[in-house]
């Protein structure tokens, strides 16, 4: 199995700690910094919500 | 006298609270602040930094503000100006205009389409199911956050794996992707190389010690720390190895870290074999393995780097085994200049691997060592806090970092230890690493020097500091520099941390 | 499983077919669906008398006072209090109303008709700033204002309105509110493009339609120096254009998004006729000369329909001009557009930002993403004197409070998730 991402290089969305964005930026390397913040509904919503996000695409 | 405040379920990353402690200290009467959320961790450091923690109910979701001071209204005022700073950080002032910053996944991917890789460094208890998500989106991840459950990097390394996607962790300091560097990583040359690392400092000093030899590396690829065990099975190490092994780009390939499962070791050696590309394998703490070439075992991480060198460079690796043993050998001579002394050795690291490599080179010149990321269970410590005999602390194990900065970006905690050390009468050797490079503090070695003259007024020079850098020329601290202010202020600057570790050994009468 | 993709995408669709055309005028009773003679419609969720703030009880009791039901404000309290009167939600009506939003059975109201889907919304014409209603104004002042509205004002309108309807087949408000996006409105704190356009197409029709064309100069002056006279007829053509992709099985988009001065609330497309409120937030907003912090009213009025259908707040980046009102960069309105587009379901088709390369504005706010990013609608709105009747006390953006999208966010998941 091949690795596209060894061949084309990194291009980044950063989450958390900025100091990583900004050295990433500093090498020439495409980055874009979230501003991440925890969700507010409970995990086990959370839970629920991914699993009927992703049941409707499952056509049977 | 303290004043406490706990702000309810409220997040805020360790970098802000970090800066905004200091900030705080800065006030005149505050002799100490600490911003952490509540978790038990922070309980202990709390305690540990003088703070009366008892009746406090901090849950881990929630914001402990503690400050020490003079009187009640200095320290309510500084608890006003924690609070403002939280808010409105004073040093980021000129913030706002600029390019737009995305809140969310979906918001980053229509900004940057072609997005190929999230590098994910929030609290381990949400970085989980972040990057789930973006793996779903067809994204690779870097996830450098730890604490991250078992069964949680089981998932998503078996969705990525699906996809044709890397995991890169979870507790995965340092990635190198076409010569960039995302997380902690040097600035060395790019070359024929490739690395696959269960361990951040383990890659990033063989990088450099690749590069001190004049051979570049192209891809340094980290798998977490628990990739090659049973549970995990090695998805993401052998998912790596195959791809460079059938890159035309990689002349060699190295494999570094703890010796693996021996179903996922086995898998691993087949692959090798099978390619019959010249490979090295630096597994640390191994057992004494013969070479089967083109394919060499090591053990420690210098020696990884040379044989790998060797082999890159079209030289005989056996022949650069000798010499560096050799290398190893004059260190005798080297300590008898600096004086014998008898007394303990006490370790300060900041990297996983490197502490873990000098706690078996010691044993190796027969010293056996405690440690709190110890390599045979019995010599684990009961207190981190309270080293013992011969004692090598790892500073960026989890009970020192839940909540904190990593000791690579911030190194107060590690600081403050080389003065603890110094009141300890038997202490006579003190062995650490600097860790330089992207992502890591702009200027450890001056920190280091601070609290190394300071140690010394302590100790009365009793103590001899031996340490290595983990480093490179074109690296944003500028080696040079930080090896002179190391020097100056008197600490004997080594050129690996396995050949520090053998120094410290040496520097002990028998 | 429901496919809530497939859903969202439906009710956008609708919402962006929508063509709101305005088409007559009537009087409240004979008009608004349920009217009674008691009846006073308010901005916001359901709300009582007794929870009601400042100026949505002084408004109340100029509303009975102009109605005759009272001749004084203690008699209008008594009133309100004795139960006697019906309060409801103009949403509840097929009608909106800004700030207080309180419209009784003797006022005159627009009748936009949607004529994709054939719905009608209705609202009460915007009275100027100053002593007014709705800001909670009781006085002589305002309740003459209020009579020459429905004798002078609201005759000469209709029979222009009614002459466009039959010689045009109506007055277009989606084309006027697109093209005045493109002339600095944003269409919830700046509508003067918009009512200047509203003015050239009226003009020349009450000229030819009117009895006593003599009235038309007081008509004309009248709505020229009121620069928000077009806000209630964007309002009404949003609220019919929501309405009718109110009811999508599986759709997270919300329908509804109002403010009553003490409560927020939204309703959601496949939520039924549930309403999910919370406390309405408390403006941190640009203070005109004279008031202070301690003047600011809770968040009010049915004017968040405007973000609710893609404009106001959610355009901002179209309107760089009024954010210099409210203190902040040419940039500043370039991030909170798009800090939208990460809550919204689409982009809108007809509502296009020049800045952007006429990038569609954010449009149908999606409570399962506002739930998952914390990021709450941002508003660009006016905020009202907590004292009734002293007029509004500053401008500048508001955020949505979270709490009802959160509310809104679990219902919807416990209803549609199966295990």
């Amino acid at each position: 199995m091949s690795l596209r991402i060894l061949k084309e290089g990194p291009k980044v969305i950063n989450f958390g700690i900025e100091a990583f964005h900004e050295d990433q930026k500093k090498q020439g390397v495409p980055s874009v910094h979230v501003d991440w913040k925890p969700p507010v509904m409970s995990a086990s919503l959370m839970d629920k919500l991914r699993k009927l996000q992703q049941g409707g695409k499952k056509k049977i | 006298m303290q004043r406490i405040e706990i702000i309810r379920s409220s997040y805020y990353d360790s970098v802000t609270l970090m800066l905004v402690a200091k900030e705080l200290n800065k006030l005149a009467g505050v002799t100490s602040s600490s911003l952490v959320m509540g978790t038990e961790a922070n309980y202990n450091i709390l305690a540990s930094g003088g703070f009366d923690v008892e009746g406090l109910d901090a849950t881990p979701n929630d914001l402990i503000i503690a400050v020490m001071g003079e009187d009640s209204s200095i320290l309510e005022n500084a608890l006003k100006t924690a609070k403002e700073y939280i808010a409105s950080p004073p040093w980021k002032k000129e913030a706002s205009a600029g390019d737009y910053r995305p809140k969310s996944l979906d918001g980053a991917l229509a900004v940057q389409k072609d997005s190929n890789i999230a590098v994910i460094s929030v609290a381990g208890r949400y970085a989980g199911d972040l990057a789930m998500d973006c793996i779903d989106k067809g994204l690779n991840v870097m996830l450098f956050s730890d604490n991250v459950p078992l069964e949680k990097e089981i998932d998503l390394k078996r969705a990525a794996s699906e996809k044709g996607l890397l995991v890169m962790g979870p507790d995965c300091g340092t990635v190198i992707i076409r010569g960039k560097a995302l997380g902690f990583a040097n600035a060395c040359p790019v070359g024929p190389v490739g690395i696959v690392a269960a361990a951040g400092t383990g890659l990033q000093e063989v990088h450099v010690q690749l590069a001190r030899r004049g051979v570049g590396t192209l891809h340094g690829i980290g798998t977490g720390g628990r990739d090659v065990k049973t549970e995990v099975g090695g998805i993401t190490t052998l998912a790596a190895v195959e791809a460079l092994l059938s890159d035309d780009e990689i002349g060699t390939l190295v494999v570094v870290g703890k010796p693996p499962a021996k179903e996922v070791e086995d898998k691993i050696l087949d692959l090798v074999k099978r390619s019959g590309k010249p490979s090295v394998f630096g597994f640390i703490g191994g057992q004494a393995r013969c070479d089967e070439p083109p394919v060499y075992i090591c053990s420690e991480l210098e020696e990884t780097a040379c044989v790998a060198a060797a082999l890159a460079k079209g030289e005989d690796p056996v022949t650069a085994r000798i010499e560096l043993k050799a290398k190893e050998e004059r260190l005798k001579k080297k300590a008898e200049e600096i004086g014998l002394r008898k007394g303990y050795i006490r370790g300060l690291f900041s990297g996983g691997t490197l502490c873990y490599e000098a706690q078996l080179v010691l044993a190796k010149h027969g010293i056996d060592t405690w440690s709190n990321a110890p390599f045979s269970k019995e010599k684990k410590l009961e207190n981190s806090l309270r080293p013992t005999a011969h004692s090598i602390i790892d500073y960026g194990e989890d009970e020192f970092t839940q909540g904190r900065l990593h000791p690579m970006m911030d190194l107060t905690f590690r600081c403050e230890r080389f003065l603890t050390e110094a009141s300890d009468p038997e202490v006579s050797v003190i062995l650490f690493d600097v860790v330089l490079g992207y992502g890591c503090n702009p200027d450890p070695a001056s920190l280091i020097a601070e609290a190394v003259t300071a140690s010394r007024v302590k100790s009365g020079g009793r103590i001899a500091y031996v340490a290595s850098i983990c480093g490179f020329d074109n690296d944003p601290q500028d080696f040079e520099k930080q090896k002179k202010i190391l020097e100056d202020a008197g600490v004997i600057v080594c050129e690996s941390n396995a050949q520090a570790s053998v120094l410290a050994a040496f520097l002990l009468a028998r | 499983m429901i496919d809530i993709q497939e859903a969202n995408k439906k009710a956008l669709d609708i919402l962006l077919k929508g063509q709101p055309v305005l088409m007559d005028m009537g009087i409240a009773k004979d008009t608004v669906p349920g009217m009674t003679g008691r009846t006073i419609l308010h901005a916001g969720p359901p709300i009582k008398w007794e929870d009601m703030s400042g100026p949505m009880r002084g408004a109340v009791m100029g509303a009975c006072m102009y109605e005759g039901w009272a001749k004084t404000p203690e008699e209008a309290v008594e009133l309100a209090k004795s139960g006697e009167i019906k309060f409801d939600p103009c949403h509840h009506h097929h009608a909106v109303g800004p700030m207080a939003g309180v419209t009784s059975p003797s006022m005159p109201v627009f009748v936009v008709e949607n004529k994709t889907y054939g719905n009608k919304s209705y609202v009460n014409m915007n009275e100027g700033l100053g002593q007014v209603l709705r800001m909670g104004s009781f006085s002589q002042e305002t309740i003459d204002r209020l009579r020459w509205m429905e004798e002078v004002l609201y005759p000469n309108l209709r029979d222009g309105i009614r002459h466009i309807a039959k010689t045009l087949g109506g007055l277009d408000i989606k084309s006027i509110i697109a093209q005045a996006l493109h002339m600095g409105d944003e269409l919830h704190n700046r509508n003067k493009a918009g009512t200047s356009l509203f003015l050239r197409a009226i003009i020349p029709a009450m000229i030819e339609a009117v009895p006593d064309v003599k009235q038309l100069p007081e008509v004309i002056r009248f709505i020229d120096k009121n620069d928000h006279f077009f806000l209630n007829l964007a309002m009404a053509a949003g609220k019919c254009t929501l309405e009718a992709a109110h009811g999508v099985e599986g759709a997270s988009m919300v329908t509804t998004m109002a403010r009553n001065g003490t409560e927020f609330g939204i309703k959601v497309s496949g939520l039924g006729d549930q309403w999910f409120t919370c406390q309405a937030a408390l403006p941190d907003v640009l203070l005109f000369p004279g008031f202070t912090k301690d003047d600011v009213n809770r968040d009010i009025g049915d004017s968040a329909v405007m973000e609710t259908s893609g404009l106001g707040g959610f355009a901002l980046a179209a309107a760089p001009a009024i954010i210099q009102f409210v203190g902040g960069t040419a940039q500043d309105a370039a991030n909170y557009t798009m800090e939208m587009y990460e809550i919204t379901i689409g982009e809108n088709n007809i509502y296009t930002i020049p800045a952007f390369n006429f990038r569609g504005t954010p449009t149908g706010i999606d409570i399962l993403k506002v739930a998952e990013t914390g990021i709450t609608p941002v508003l660009d709105t006016g905020a009202a004197c907590k004292e009734a009747g002293r007029g509004q006390v500053g401008a500048g953006i508001v955020r949505m409070p979270l709490d009802a999208f959160a509310k809104a966010a679990e219902a919807f998941i416990e209803k549609y998730f199966e295990d």
